[in-house]
């Protein structure tokens, strides 16, 4: 994105960012692409600043037991 | 011999019960829901019926008459978000994308259900790919709640919320990412279980968030969505995502009583940011429980903040990538709003998507952390009641804000966490509109959470309330 201290994404960023992945857009889809990006951005990077400074987690979904995990997976969880 | 419309108003397990004393015939049941599928045609709740389910209940009544009862659900009619594949039926997963689409497979769970003896007498609408809380389905037809025909029923899982709440069904499957079971259970007064992830088979059904998805069972109440859960559960080799872990007798606690269990309020959380009809539905359910002989507590998640974030993260990029191909070929079948979330879900960063993941398992530590001090947790299902149709924000506390993201704000917890939980009537806003009230509890405890449900349900009413179409 242009400004990385800035949560306000662009339609020219969004443009940008497409064509990188090959992703089809109008201007149109770019400009509400841009205003929803804006409006959830600030929310994920602060959940990824947090996480980093989080260690010794691995990503889990399912559960293999009743309990839903084994002791030693306990360590680490408040980072 | 019951008239056919005094038969909606019996619950699942009533039915089920009728049938398998003789008392009432599988032909009557399907015929009275069609009937009243038909009534109801203005809600575009379903987008097809089954013209063969009348031969299907005139077989069963057959085996019933010869003494013969396939299983728990015999001859009761259930429906299926259509989503769920059926073989040789239309399977649309509510767009433009698949509307010719003929399903050449039965979902697993169509399999277990029949096994049961269920007769499936239809598809219900959704939310498009169930990409959304609110069933504004632009291809088949915005859904309405049978409570009042201006206001959304909630989704994804919109047109079997308002099937089974207005007795076009005894009972019904939806699926469940980021709250798709629970939201319209709530908003249309009925009960539905998310089950803890990798409880129920997702082979066959079209995903949405692979890592989110469950289907689960929605009715009139913790009893009946027991014994549907109890013909869904268990391993599946068709799905390497199910767990190999036994299968309770769901109904066989049901009357245990919550005598000493251990209810938990998370702080800053469970009563924190709601419309005033929500939070006074939730301290009745908790009171109701301590009069019951429970204890409430509070408990502590300290990185409970962050959780919608991580849901919109995951719950973006992964339909984004299932779709990822036919976004390119036909952009144009998409709606608007399911367009634009999948071309967003596109461009988010990997390293975030991967960090929300990690998030999931912080969360999910933090949850089990406290299930030493608690048995079950409780809070609302969603934080207000059934807005106006086709309206994008809501009002909380004074101020307008995203849908979207509102209606994530708890049933977001279990989903990330991969946890069960259930949502219950538990009362009405100052418009009669239903509220509801969710109760999450540890992994694979769905019978803790029937039996708190049934618990709930035997000194309340709320689940016996009919809207207008049904109580007329």
């Amino acid at each position: 994105m242009s400004d990385p201290r800035s949560s306000q994404v662009t339609p020219e960023d969004v443009m940008a960012t497409a064509a990188l992945i090959d992703l089809p857009l109008s201007h149109a889809d770019a400009q509400e692409a841009a205003d929803l990006l804006s409006a959830w951005m600030p929310g994920a990077v602060a959940l990824s600043t947090r996480m980093q400074s989080v260690q010794e987690l691995m990503p889990a979904q399912t559960f293999n037991s009743t309990t839903g995990m084994a002791p030693h997976e306990l360590v680490g969880a408040t980072g | 011999m019951t008239a056919r419309s005094d038969l909606l108003t019996l619950d699942l397990s009533t039915a089920a019960q009728r049938v398998a004393t003789g008392e009432v015939s599988p032909v009557d049941l399907v015929g009275a829901c069609l009937d009243q599928a038909a009534a109801i045609a203005d809600t575009n709740a379903y987008i097809s019926v089954f013209d063969d389910a009348l031969e299907v209940a005139e077989a069963s009544a057959a085996m019933i008459r010869a003494g013969y009862r396939i299983g728990p659900l015999h001859g009761v009619p259930i429906a299926l978000k259509d989503n769920i594949h059926v073989a040789g039926k239309l399977t649309t997963a509510g767009s433009a994308v698949l509307k010719d689409n003929i399903s050449t497979i039965d979902a697993t769970v169509v399999e277990r259900l029949r096994s049961a003896g269920a007769i499936i007498i239809g598809k219900t609408n959704l939310h498009e790919f169930a990409w959304g809380g609110t069933s504004a389905n632009v291809t088949f037809g915005f859904v309405k709640n049978p409570w009042n025909q201006e206001r959304m029923p909630g989704g994804s899982s919109g047109g079997s919320g308002v099937a089974v709440a207005s007795g076009a069904c005894f009972g019904a499957l939806g699926t469940d990412t980021g709250g798709s079971v629970r939201l319209p259970s709530a908003l249309n007064g009925i009960t539905g279980l998310r089950p803890t992830i990798g409880r129920v088979s997702n082979a066959g059904v079209i995903p949405l968030a692979w890592s989110m998805d469950t289907v689960g069972p929605m009715a009139r109440s913790a009893r009946d969505c027991a014994v549907l859960l109890g013909a869904l559960a268990g391993h599946d080799t068709r799905d390497p995502g199910t767990a190999d872990i036994g299968v309770d007798d769901y109904v066989a606690g049901l009357d245990a009583g919550v005598s000493g269990l251990r209810i938990g309020l998370i702080k800053g959380y469970s009563l924190h940011h709601m419309q005033v009809a929500v939070e006074k539905a939730v301290r009745e359910a908790v009171e109701v429980f301590e009069d019951l002989g429970a204890v409430a507590r509070e408990v502590s998640i300290p990185d409970i903040e962050g959780n919608i974030s991580a849901q919109l993260t995951v719950e973006s990029v992964e339909p984004s990538t299932y779709h990822q191909h036919t976004l390119r070929t036909q952009r144009d079948d998409y709606a608007d709003d399911v367009r634009l979330l999948l071309q967003v879900g596109e461009l988010i960063p990997a390293v975030h998507y991967v960090q929300a993941q990690r998030y999931r398992a912080l969360l999910r530590q933090q949850m089990l952390a406290a299930y030493a001090e608690v048995d079950v947790i409780v809070c609302p299902t969603l934080p207000f009641t059934a807005t106006p149709l086709g309206e994008t924000l809501v009002n909380i506390d004074g101020e307008d804000e995203d849908m979207l993201s509102a209606i994530m704000q708890f049933t977001g917890l279990p989903s990330l966490t991969g946890l069960p939980a259930l949502s219950v009537p538990g009362g009405f806003d100052a418009d009669r509109m239903p509220v509801g009230v969710q109760l999450i509890g540890r992994p694979f405890a769905e019978s803790t959470l029937f039996n708190c449900g049934a618990a709930l349900q035997s000194a309340t009413d709320h689940h016996l309330q009919h809207p207008p179409v049904l109580a007329a």
